[in-house]
């Protein structure tokens, strides 16, 4: 030991370390842990009152010594005038900064998403804390899916996380994170998708009015009165409450599912234009170069083995490209898609040995018809659509004006308005459907 | 005794290059020219290294010559000091800016907050320490961390390039090309990367290869950041602008699973050595420019000076980072910086033509006596 500290007696640089560790001591000598500090929050819920304030709560974390981790968050809820000011009212509440690192989701309701979901956000774009990948989630009572996913996290049930996970390739909807929704505000087209995902009432007596937003609220209220008045500080003015696991908003969630319908809101600059439901969004993650799994429903098909049959095709892979031309001076979107797909399930009334045989119960020239009449279909009605609403689904105008500035911007003069572009696009879609194998 | 291979020299050249343009000069040159700042970058570095070409001319035709001396032995020493002073000045600037830069990456991506006085002070301490080392310590430094901060980028690139929108690109020249110039002539503080190459006038190991390892290094940087600005505008789109640590935000910016944890943090920490590489060599090309004004009895107070200064300035007054980029990005500092940045190869570049000539008269007038 002795003949290591006189080697180090002559290292500047050790001399160096060890000088700077002295200047930094005062600082972090006495800093805490920042656990202590810091409520490290993993999602957030949104939600405007009938007074038009926001209500805001938050699950975060709160370490204790439990084999079960799930019991280790809680959720704090708050009404304040702005989200600002509705995290410095949590963070008096429960005593610590609202640390953001770490928030997974931000769920915000239908009448955020009625109002403007930016006004909401802003706070999140101007605060480095908050994780550039923060998913956000549409639901008719996010206080609810909160609480809901709380207490199916500790029944190790399907909680939300399972299901943004399971989203993330294989779902109908995609996730969206809040950059992204930026993102896609600020660019030429102004069209954002976000999940939906909703909680189900399994309990007879409270059975609608959880269903809406409305009542998500009225809910959010009944558990802010119930907690103010066990809690201290009565105030009617601001209704804070924090409500700890095991009480009644965990009771409320006990009768209560998450229910991820699959459909999906379409924004459009930050504005809520429609929800689409599941089965007209299939089409949308077929074309989806992110999704890798998909099916298709074909109803009604006679072939060699079945009658009359409803088969359910599993896509298992797909090549898409796309084009945009112009041709005569008028926009055309073409989709160029290949699928390999495979024969996943048969209802039929009546079975022949064929249908159950490897050898044949493949995916024949009539299926493929079928399943090319079927992407068509559904394709053209969600055109109809988006035409109909002149929602631009497609992003027809960021691609066009990107890849044919000049003709697009002459083909915008032509129109009355600018908005009425969609209506002279014409939209092909070219399908080759491979077998399995 | 030369102090750099000419290896080390490249790669503290890379460094030079990339250091700064990846954290928060994305976000201003993307918000001032718009969605074609990808163009700005494109030319900015082009034009930089058109004055790479230079210096290394100059340096290949005066191998053991320092700056000062090229300049003394063409103007005079009076000249030289003057041009010594506005190089000392233009360095503290640049140590201001990444001072700054380096304490701004830390409280908004490491830290939830970071006190100030003690980051300055521990800073000035290290960087006290640091600059007395020769340029040889750098260029061995350097040489050790090349590849883990090589790897570390590429893997932050090649990972997000998969969530690439190239359709962002285009179209070309969005708004014109006026705002693609006005951009670049503003952002001019941010570009000169070459002009350390003024301390290793004199300093390098000049072999018939040597300008070629200079370039191919200088070009691999200028590859790797039109890279990261292409891949940086194509994943966050027009919201590029609210993106004030882009190599931070870029690789957080996957929608990967929760439970996978986030490895990309190895990179970005790995690339923050650039940041405190290129702080060293910033206050040490400070320093040098500094002794040459000063006489020699009394150089050795340089080092104190610049810290000084740095430390000074800093703790008494308190700038942040957006009155700090707003003054180095306003046109009378981005112009000077030009100038500067412009001026003084072209300086150098004469001087060695009228030195070559006085040669050549002499050698002319002294065959002429013989015969």
């Amino acid at each position: 030991m002795s003949h290591i500290l006189r080697k180090l007696r002559y290292n500047k640089i050790f001399f160096a370390m060890l000088i700077l560790c002295a200047i930094m001591l005062p600082s972090i000598i006495y800093k805490t842990s920042e656990s202590d500090r810091i409520a490290i929050t993993v999602m957030l819920a949104i939600d405007k009152t009938e007074n038009n304030e926001v209500e805001l709560s938050i699950m975060y974390l709160t370490p204790q010594s439990s084999n079960d981790v799930n019991k280790s968050y809680t959720i704090a809820t708050t009404t304040a005038e702005t989200v600002e000011n509705a995290i410095s009212e949590i963070q008096l509440l429960i005593g610590k900064e609202v640390g953001l690192s770490h928030t997974q989701a931000i769920i915000f309701s239908t009448k955020i998403a009625e109002d403007n979901p930016l006004k909401y956000f802003d706070v999140f774009t101007r605060t480095n804390r908050l994780t550039t990948n923060a998913l956000i989630i549409l639901s008719e009572s996010p206080k609810d899916l909160l609480t809901t996913h709380l207490e199916q996290s500790t029944k190790q049930s399907v909680s939300l996380i399972t299901i943004l996970e399971y989203n993330r390739k294989n779902s109908f909807v995609q996730n969206m994170n809040l950059e992204q929704f930026y993102s896609e505000y600020f660019d030429e087209s102004g069209i954002s998708l976000v999940p939906i995902i909703n909680v189900e009432d399994n309990s007879d007596s409270s059975g609608q009015e959880d269903q809406s937003g409305g009542g998500g609220s009225k809910n959010s209220a009944e558990n802010n009165e119930k907690s103010a008045n066990s809690a201290s500080g009565n105030e009617e003015q601001s209704s804070s409450s924090q409500s700890k696991e095991g009480t009644e908003s965990a009771q409320g969630a006990a009768d209560k599912e998450i229910n991820n319908t699959g459909d999906i809101a379409v924004f459009e600059k930050g504005k809520l234009r429609r929800i689409i439901k599941k089965d007209d969004v299939s089409i949308l993650n077929l074309l989806s170069g992110e999704t890798e799994k998909s099916f298709i429903k074909i109803e009604n098909v006679t072939n060699k083995f079945i009658k009359n049959a409803d088969l359910y095709i599993g896509v298992r892979k797909k090549i898409i490209t796309t084009n945009c031309d112009f041709v005569n001076g008028y926009p055309v979107y073409t989709v160029n898609l290949s699928i390999a797909c495979q024969l996943n399930e048969i209802i039929a009334d009546e079975y022949t040995l064929n249908s159950i045989s490897v050898v044949d119960s493949q995916i024949g020239e009539i299926t493929k018809s079928a399943i090319k009449d079927k992407i068509q279909e559904d394709y053209s009605k969600l055109i109809n659509i988006a035409k109909e609403e002149n929602i631009d689904i497609f992003t027809i105008n960021k691609n066009f004006h990107r890849l044919w500035t000049k003709e697009w911007a002459d083909y915008l003069l032509q129109l009355d308005t600018d908005d009425n572009f969609m209506q002279k696009v014409l939209f092909l879609i070219n399908v080759d459907v491979i077998d399995n194998g | 005794m030369k102090q750099l291979t000419s290896r080390q020299a490249g790669i503290l050249i890379f460094f030079s290059v990339i250091a700064l343009k990846a954290v928060v000069l994305p976000a201003i040159i993307f918000f001032l020219a718009g969605a074609g700042g990808y163009i700005t970058i494109i030319f900015s570095l082009i034009f930089d290294f058109g004055l790479l070409l230079i210096y290394l001319w100059v340096m290949k035709n005066n191998p053991d010559k320092t700056f000062p001396q090229i300049l003394e032995d063409a103007f005079g020493k009076t000249f030289s000091k003057i041009v010594c002073a506005i190089v000392f000045v233009y360095f503290m600037l640049k140590t201001f800016l990444i001072m700054k830069s380096v304490f701004n990456f830390f409280t908004k991506a490491v830290y939830d907050n970071m006190d100030w006085v003690y980051y300055i002070i521990s800073t000035v301490f290290f960087l006290f320490f640091a600059i007395n080392k020769p340029l040889r310590a750098f260029g061995r430094t350097a040489e050790v961390i090349f590849w883990i901060i090589f790897i570390s980028i590429n893997v932050i690139l090649i990972i997000t390039s998969f969530t690439m929108d190239l359709t962002t690109l285009l179209p070309l020249f969005p708004n014109g090309s006026v705002p693609i110039v006005d951009t670049g002539i503003k952002s001019a503080f941010g570009f000169g990367d070459y002009t350390i190459l003024l301390f290793f006038m004199g300093n390098i190991k000049w072999e018939a290869n040597t300008s070629k390892k200079i370039i191919i290094y200088a070009i691999t940087a200028i590859g790797t950041i039109i890279n990261f600005y292409i891949v940086f505008l194509c994943n966050f789109g027009y919201s590029v602008v609210n993106q004030n640590l882009a190599i931070a935000d870029l690789s957080l910016y996957l929608d990967l699973s929760v439970t996978v944890s986030r490895l990309e943090w190895i990179a970005v920490f790995a690339w923050t050595m650039t940041l405190i590489i290129q702080m060293i060599m910033y206050a040490y090309c400070a320093k040098e420019s500094l002794n040459q004004i000063l006489p020699k009895k009394i150089q050795k107070i340089s080092p104190f000076v610049v810290l000084l200064i740095c430390g000074g300035v800093y703790l008494i007054i308190s700038i942040s980072i957006q009155v700090l980029l707003g003054f180095i990005f306003s046109y009378p500092v981005s112009i000077a910086a030009m100038i500067v940045q412009v001026l003084l190869p072209l300086l150098l570049a004469i001087a060695v033509i009228i030195k070559k000539r006085k040669e050549n008269k002499y050698v002319s007038y002294t065959a002429k006596t013989t015969i």
